[in-house]
């Protein structure tokens, strides 16, 4: 298991595992986990253990794009969910948003 | 689209493996079918309350049609709460019914059925959530619950059917469950109808329990 990095360093990464993205967006962990399941938050899978590495600074727009969508919008995450999926540029397997 | 996702199919994964009796979980289940059908138009609200099959509806499988016919033939058309009380009391219908959203989730792997026998000869049967299916409702669930934001329909009356049938204990800390119960509030008073209903399926098995509790007691007492 490699050392845990400290907020400096994921602060300026490319890529940050889930947990350290908890830490920089401070949402839960389950939150991330089921807007990743549902396809909202971009992610790698680089190596051959597949641990998800999601790129930093596209994820944690996206995660402020939920927040203003939810709270200014009021749109549920199932609304989120289409209005992403119907914007063909948006590939969350890719990272690319 | 996962069989799992909607409102019947989430509150079994979510609820199997509890320690709700199979009886209260299937009425339950029965309940989540209906109120399906009340948001899709299937069942029709009539005069004080008492429930219609709508003319259109032609079910697509057994244990639909079995309630559907039930409904339809019935002497006296009944309120929703009357409904569950009837299927609660009658375990083929029930089960019956229950094997409509049962049968996809078996099938998908997002619940095993497992028999075993009670004190070596009473047949014991019990569904069993898979762990991952499980987990996947309960993110949906603290996602939608725990963060800011409206919840869509589904997953507020799943939420409000796992208030009422009293597992929340199993997923959630004494915090997260007041911030759950603070945002269950705001969705009662936005949606007092489904509610109103989910607490009924509560009141429903509550009174047939406490009738046949009472209705031993009486035959024990008869024979002493």
């Amino acid at each position: 298991m490699s050392r845990p990095r400290n907020l400096e360093t994921i602060a300026q990464a490319e890529l940050v595992t889930i947990g350290e993205l908890v830490r920089l967006s401070g949402m839960r962990y389950s939150t991330l986990k089921y807007y990743t399941e549902i396809g909202l938050l971009p992610f790698r899978q680089l190596d051959a253990g597949l641990v998800r590495r999601y790129p930093r600074e596209a994820s944690l727009r996206r995660l402020e794009e939920i927040r203003v969508c939810k709270e200014r919008d009021g749109m549920t995450i199932l609304q989120i969910v289409e209005r992403y999926a119907s914007a063909p540029q948006n590939d969350a397997r890719t990272g690319e948003v | 689209m996962k069989a799992s996702s909607g409102l019947a199919p989430s509150f079994a994964v979510a609820a199997a493996g509890s320690r709700m009796s199979r009886s209260n979980w299937e009425t339950y289940l029965a309940g989540a079918v209906m109120l399906e059908w009340l948001a899709e138009g299937i069942l029709i609200r009539g005069e004080k309350d008492k429930l219609a099959i709508a003319d259109t509806f032609a079910p697509s499988s057994e244990g639909v049609r079995q309630l559907a016919e039930t409904i339809r033939g019935a002497r006296r058309p009944k309120t929703f709460k009357a409904w569950i009380g009837h299927l609660h009391s009658r375990n083929k219908l029930r089960r019956t019914v229950v094997t409509d959203p049962l049968t996809p989730l078996l099938e998908e792997g997002a619940l095993r059925y497992e028999e075993t026998r009670l004190l070596g000869f009473i047949p014991l049967g019990r569904y069993l959530p898979d762990p991952a299916a499980q987990d996947r409702i309960v993110q949906r669930l603290r996602a939608e619950m725990l963060e800011p934001g409206p919840v869509d329909e589904t997953t507020a009356v799943l939420a409000m059917l796992l208030e009422s049938a009293g597992i929340l204990k199993r997923y959630f800390s004494e915090y997260e469950r007041n911030e759950w119960r603070n945002k269950l509030k705001r969705l009662q008073q936005d949606n007092p109808d489904a509610w109103k209903r989910v607490e009924d399926i509560r009141r429903a098995i509550r009174e047939i329990e406490a009738a046949a509790a009472s209705g031993a007691v009486s035959a024990a007492a008869a024979t002493m």
